[in-house]
């Protein structure tokens, strides 16, 4: 796969939904004529990145053609990157990202 | 020709563009909400059926949008039908400041039109919908009139619970003028765009009016709906957000 060669104008940005709880984040991100394997995601402890070619390319109602689905999603916290889980069903991706239990008890003087 | 004897509001105009012979016509009232399940709906009917447009709601209050179809500009809010069906659909969300004058606008028209039934059709947000391998479709029918069509369907009473939006004031403006009409909410993704939940809900009406629409094509082009209806669903989103910014005293208490 080389997603590099469609150019910016090509891209569009796919829904996402955050749902969030007292242990993780849950994003869903809806990508249709998408296949699994053409599916780039990167994950930071702040951020989720989504790239992927649609398989269908389409015009809508202004003749754009688009080719690609991109989007950079900035989390509400920070999250333990190296066990996020995802999974692709219905053409939806869904995923996991446990919160960073980084908190510290602070005393008050 | 213009409704004025329909007392059309300051917000919104009925105008119809084609005179008709209805036949107590049923009506389908399918906008942007949860979902697109209503939008989804009427516009696999309108196509199907071949339903013309009939009519539009104009308004100096809807936002600066042009829609353009086939290089014709479409009106924003239309009215497609024939002497026995009704369809209104919307090509962009419902604003909150025409909602009240377009629901009585509306209502009082097809009161007007002698309509046999009113489906409201609409979305109901469910958290495990990606895990869901039934989909459930909910009625909230308005007289006990409409309450004995729903044993045609594949269809359960929403019981008890709080709905917002704006098919709650359709819903209640004809339960308010004893008028025959269901809501039918099914359920539904929050944000993404649900052509299988709309195919649910279509099943139901196939069974209650006795029409036999295949929902065939509507699954097959799922994805290619999903995909085109983005920008629809992102705005919709976002005035639903607008919507559920009710205060803690508008609800009632027992869900408090």
């Amino acid at each position: 796969m080389n997603i590099e060669i469609f150019n910016k104008e090509s891209c569009i940005e796919p829904l996402v939904h955050i749902g969030e709880s007292s242990t993780q984040i849950i994003v869903m991100i809806d990508l249709p004529c998408v296949r699994k394997e053409d599916i780039d995601l990167k994950v930071s402890e702040k951020a989720v990145e989504i790239k992927t070619i649609i398989k269908t390319t389409f015009k809508n109602k202004r003749s754009v053609k688009f080719c690609l689905f991109h989007k950079i999603i900035d989390l509400p916290t920070m999250v333990f990157k190296e066990k996020v889980k995802a999974k692709f069903e219905k053409n939806i991706l869904l995923i996991t990202l446990p919160k960073e239990k980084n908190i510290k008890r602070i005393k008050i003087e | 020709m213009e409704t004025d004897n329909l007392k059309p509001t300051h917000a919104v105009k009925l105008v119809e563009t084609k005179s008709l012979n209805f036949k107590n016509p049923v009506v389908i009232i399918g906008f942007p909400d949860v979902g697109l399940v209503g939008t989804i709906v009427a516009h696999y009917i309108i196509d199907e059926l071949k339903l013309d447009e009939i009519g539009h709601i104009e308004s100096q209050l809807f936002p600066p949008i042009l829609v353009i179809h086939n290089e014709k500009i479409q009106n924003l809010i239309q009215i497609n039908g024939n002497e026995h069906v009704i369809v209104f659909t919307s090509e962009i969300p419902i604003s909150l400041k025409i909602l009240n004058d377009l629901v009585n606008t509306i209502t009082t028209w097809i009161t007007a039109k002698k309509a046999e039934m009113t489906f409201i059709i609409g979305g109901i947000p469910n958290q495990n919908r990606l895990e869901m391998k039934t989909i459930n479709t909910y009625a909230i029918p308005t007289t006990s009139r409409a309450s004995e069509i729903l044993n045609k369907g594949n269809l359960q009473l929403f019981d008890e619970g709080v709905i917002m939006g704006m098919n709650t004031l359709f819903l209640r403006k004809f339960f308010e003028e004893k008028s025959d009409s269901i809501g039918l909410l099914a359920d539904s993704f929050l944000a993404f765009p649900d052509p299988e939940s709309s195919a649910v809900v279509i099943e139901n009406l196939n069974k209650m009016l006795g029409w036999n629409i295949d929902i065939k094509k509507l699954l097959e082009k799922g994805e290619e709906i999903r995909l085109n209806a983005r920008d629809l669903m992102k705005r919709t989103e976002e005035n639903l957000s607008k919507m559920r910014e009710p205060k803690e005293e508008d609800i009632p208490m027992m869900y408090r």
